[in-house]
């Protein structure tokens, strides 16, 4: 299987690739973001800071190049994901989209044109949640947990690690296997393309990919029979009421969103409704310094 | 003797030479048909499905026989290398590769290739459709002149085989 790094590299036209491919490979698993905008010299973000690749200027042309790549060609398939700003390519590398929208009753059916690309170097870190899987499990067992971190922090990449340990079970720590469905929205948790499944999320996992999360939690509880369900990202309402759904008939949630601590959750409307609902026993904090990450489980008074 | 079985084959040459262009007339018609078939069912499978162009192709590839599958399935391959050479190139030389058809033709098939795979699924459809259209009436334009000169390249032929073996004689 190729690295994410080269999968990114595989994005880019010639031209762009050429400074891309001249990372030095210890920085290569470093690299999070790669940021292209028309006009300015392409950059790299490693740890959290931006590098330049070249001297020479992005150009809408290489924009269009990067998307037709991404989408084989195929721009037309992506337009869900375009209403809410970004296109996934092979290996759930998330492309992030800015430029003048088409606006078409009230939303957005694409881009006239694109002006500069995100584009989100996922990273699979297999065992970075092996102490904190651990540390939360309640007799062999997952509880609810909630991650949480500003954008950025490797919420995707920890949730990755936690449920594919609780999918295949680590019976050195007292972990049972589970049958674990994934609600994968932007196909990024599991880089789901035709009949693959690219990043491994344990043997026991079912998934359910390019499905709004709320109808995801649903029709998992309806038709996969899981002991846990995982989600990316709750954002909306009615996440948090098929969450809540999904909790009562007793299936644990590993779910992320994005707050700085408990009390920064405790600030938004949304996020003080899914704490008092219960519906979490444990919140992990991640905090990120210097591309070094430290994982903080702290449980929720009953 | 010999001389009259030299006629004869002049003369037997002659029609096949007629025989020939009429057939490539018919071989044309053929092709501008097919294509015209493959556009509407790929317009028809793009509007109803969206589904992804290397898919599309491939379908119509299968569908199809001769140059029109070989067009679609070149198109196919060159996804494999769009990283390197984009989406346009590689529908360009596949369309320019087509045998028989004029350069006109060629030139409506190409720019179809400019709106395939775009955000707009709407526009897209559109462009097959008028693209599909402008091949139909290329369609009728072959199946006039095959119809007017196919007989009559036949027999011009043979004619003209017969009047080389006579002056011959």
């Amino acid at each position: 299987m190729q690295s994410k790094f080269t999968q990114t590299a595989s994005l880019l036209p010639p031209i762009l690739r050429l400074g891309f491919e001249r990372i030095a490979e210890n920085d290569r698993d470093r690299c999070e973001e790669v940021r292209l905008r028309v006009g300015e010299n392409p950059s790299v973000v490693i740890s959290g800071r931006e590098f330049e690749l070249s001297d020479k200027a992005v150009t809408s042309a290489d924009l269009e190049r990067v998307v037709e790549i991404a989408t084989n060609a195929s721009a037309h398939t992506t337009k869900e994901s375009v209403k809410e700003g970004y296109i996934t390519a092979k290996g759930g590398i998330r492309i992030g989209l800015a430029g003048i929208c088409v606006p078409s009753g009230g939303e957005i059916s694409g881009f006239r044109h694109i002006t500069s690309l995100n584009i989100r170097i996922p990273s699979q870190r297999v065992g970075c949640a092996e102490s904190l899987a651990a540390d939360i499990c309640e007799g062999g067992t997952l509880p609810s947990t909630l991650i949480i971190s500003p954008p950025g922090c490797g919420k995707t990449t920890l949730l990755r690690d936690l449920l594919r340990i609780y999918s295949d079970g680590d019976q050195k720590r007292g972990i049972d296997p589970h049958r674990v469905a994934v609600v994968d929205d932007r196909g990024e948790i599991a880089a789901a393309s035709g009949y693959d499944i690219e990043n491994y999320i344990g043997r026991h996992t079912d998934v359910l990919t390019s499905v709004p999360k709320a109808q995801g939690v649903l029709m998992s509880v309806r038709a996969l029979n899981p002991e846990i369900i995982a989600v990316d990202e709750i954002t909306a309402a009615e996440d948090i009421e098929a969450a809540e759904a999904a909790s009562n008939l007793g299936i644990a949630l590993l779910a992320t969103a994005h707050a700085k601590n408990v009390s920064d959750l405790l600030k938004k409307e949304l996020y003080r409704q899914l704490l008092e609902r219960r519906i979490f026993k444990i919140v992990v904090t991640i905090k990120s310094s210097g591309g070094i990450r430290t994982y903080t489980a702290e449980r929720l008074s009953a | 003797m010999l001389r009259f079985i030299g006629a004869a084959v002049i003369a037997v040459c002659g029609g096949a030479l007629g025989l020939y262009f009429s057939a490539a007339l018919k071989k044309r018609l053929l092709l501008i048909t097919e294509l015209e078939g493959a556009l509407n069912i790929v317009r028809e499978e793009l509007s109803a499905n969206l589904t992804p162009l290397p898919e599309l192709f491939a379908m119509a590839s299968r569908q199809n026989t001769g140059p029109v599958s070989e067009f679609f399935g070149s198109v196919v391959l060159g996804f494999d290398e769009i990283a390197e050479k984009p989406f346009y190139d590689t529908w360009q030389e596949a369309a320019n590769a087509l045998p028989c058809l004029t350069p006109s033709e060629k030139d409506t098939l190409c720019r179809l290739g400019r709106t395939l795979g775009r955000y707009n699924t709407e526009d897209q459809v559109q462009t097959l459709g008028t693209v599909a259209a402008r091949f139909a009436e290329f369609r009728r334009g072959a199946e006039t002149r095959l119809s007017k000169e196919g007989k009559s390249r036949t027999v011009l032929g043979l004619a003209s085989g017969i009047l080389l073996a006579i002056i011959l004689l």
